[in-house]
């Protein structure tokens, strides 16, 4: 069963300082416009925005104002515009109600970005009375335009059973039309409903190339998924080193669950030389995260004090390193 | 417990297999041992143990042969036994299943086991007459020996003084009357709870 994300799309997209086109872009690279040709509205096709143009060298005022004069002939993708300088208040007073009235106007026109942009609006209750209802009828407007962002939101829809009866064959559909636009949760939640048997049918090799998929865009549980995966030769050649790699990439990412998997390869000698201080020092790490095993436990007991000392300080180095690469 | 942190092994007997399987989640909760180990449990209340330890990666052993922890799908086992057995456990457990050893109050037993490639061993005082002679096996273990070491006891316990001398890495404690009641005397003992 897939964790439900309900709003981690929503969020995502919330949490960037850019517009619902460049969110969907984000989370398509393959779909991504050039820069400033917003993206993948028709009308804006043709390539250049001088509007989108003002918003991307932060000169809102000006942004603002082009909108306007587009909306004001037609163009209905400067009502998405304009509607996200309001919900974001760059220039202007933030204001909510406002960039739905926008969201609104370019929805109802059929824009695709506007209307992924009031099903957010109208499922979080910002700016307008919360009505998943209707949020899942514009995420699914939008996503049946292509639009990426919504066809995941769409999906965890189906996943929750909110608004729409659950059904995993639809949940499954709208994974794939985001997993097809690279969208990496999609694809990672497609795997799992394929190793699941959950609204397809049940088939490892293929949930093992989604993981491989998801891994290399740089999924974090993809590559933990995938690592498992190739330490035991399920649905791929079994390839020890190339799953400690993959394991290491995650662990040094902070996964908790890869630090406690990369901790046991360097016990066992699996994939790596046998290295009982990197054990421990990948097992401290994991556990100071959460993570349980009493194999490795007994393994850092049993080390010698000068032998635990380095471990604690090699983990006490990778905490200080994360945190200074993190500021 | 005189600077080193003690965890807790919990001994649970058959009578009480069923009370901890039912409520494990729960049990672990007030205090989270390092392992749990379930005596000559029956088929169906150990399946639905290690159902219930597995989400949250508690290690289940059990006192039966490595070949049924292998078939019941438990973390290792803990036995009775020294040299040839315990080296055998861990071949057919191999390197990632646990084995303990219980090894009364015997120095031999417990280096034969260590160099068998037990994980654990535990020196067993049932009576408190034994109990300064455990606490001093345990002191010669944990100063000769980087295996760990556990000191088990039932249903009588020593003082906490006689526990902070002998510098064990694990309490093993055998239940008798209820499920958990091994947790309310790691509570009370100061031990730690694993995460």
């Amino acid at each position: 069963m897939i964790r439900p994300k309900l709003l981690l799309a929503m969020l995502f997209c919330a949490g960037l300082a850019v517009s619902d086109a460049w969110c969907a872009g984000a989370a398509q690279k393959a779909a991504q416009p050039p820069k400033g040709s917003w993206s993948v509205s028709e009308v804006s096709a043709s390539g250049y925005d001088p509007a989108y143009a003002a918003y991307d060298a932060g000169k809102y005022e000006t942004a603002l104002q082009l909108a306007t004069e587009a909306a004001a002939k037609g163009e209905i993708q400067a009502n998405a515009l304009i509607g996200r300088i309001y919900e974001q208040g760059f220039g202007v007073k933030k204001d909510d109600t406002k960039a739905v009235e926008w969201y609104t106007k370019g929805a109802v026109a059929g824009d695709r970005h506007a209307q992924f942009l009031l099903g957010v609006m109208l499922a979080e209750g910002r700016g307008v009375k919360k009505d998943e209802k209707k949020a899942a009828d514009f995420f699914e407007a939008a996503a049946q335009q292509g639009h990426t962002l919504a066809a995941y939101n769409l999906a965890q829809v189906y996943v929750e059973g909110w608004a729409r009866p659950q059904d995993m064959e639809k949940v499954a559909y709208w994974l794939n039309e985001a997993a097809n636009r690279d969208h990496a949760q999609a694809i990672y939640d497609l795997a799992a409903l394929y190793r699941n048997g959950a609204g397809v049918q049940r088939d490892d090799a293929k949930a093992v190339a989604l993981f491989a998929k998801a891994a290399a865009s740089g999924h974090v549980d993809a590559q933990v998924e995938y690592a498992v995966a190739l330490a035991n030769g399920r649905g791929v050649p079994k390839n020890e080193a190339a799953a400690v790699a993959l394991l290491r990439i995650a662990a040094e990412r902070g996964n908790a669950i890869a630090q406690n998997r990369l901790a046991r390869a360097y016990s066992a000698g699996f994939g790596v030389p046998a290295d009982r201080i990197q054990a421990a020092k990948w097992h401290i790490l994991a556990r100071a995260a959460g993570e349980s095993d009493f194999k490795l436990d007994l393994m850092v007991i049993s080390l010698r004090p000068d032998e635990r000392a380095k471990a604690e300080s090699l983990a006490q180095a990778w905490r200080e390193q994360t945190a200074e690469a993190a500021r | 417990m005189d600077g080193k942190p003690c965890g807790l092994i919990t001994l649970i007997p058959p009578a009480l297999h069923k009370e901890w399987a039912d409520n494990l989640g729960g049990l672990a909760r007030r205090f989270r041992p390092a392992a749990l180990i379930f005596a000559e449990p029956a088929r169906d209340v150990l399946a639905q143990a290690i159902a219930a330890a597995k989400p949250l990666e508690l290690a289940v052993l059990i006192t039966a042969s490595a070949a049924e922890a292998n078939a019941a799908g438990a973390n290792g086992v803990y036995l009775h036994a020294a040299g040839a057995e315990i080296s055998k456990a861990r071949a057919e457990l191999g390197s990632s299943g646990i084995v303990g050893a219980a090894c009364g109050l015997s120095r031999h037993a417990a280096m034969e086991s260590a160099e068998a490639g037990a994980d654990f061993i535990a020196f067993d005082a049932p009576d408190p007459a034994d109990w300064d002679k455990a606490a001093e096996l345990s002191l010669w273990w944990d100063e000769i020996t980087g295996v760990p070491g556990a000191l088990a006891f039932g249903l009588a316990r020593p003082s906490i003084s006689v526990l902070s001398k002998a510098r064990p890495d694990f309490l093993l404690i055998e239940e008798s009357g209820q499920a958990g009641e091994s947790l309310t005397f790691a509570i009370e003992f100061g031990l730690q709870s694993q995460t």
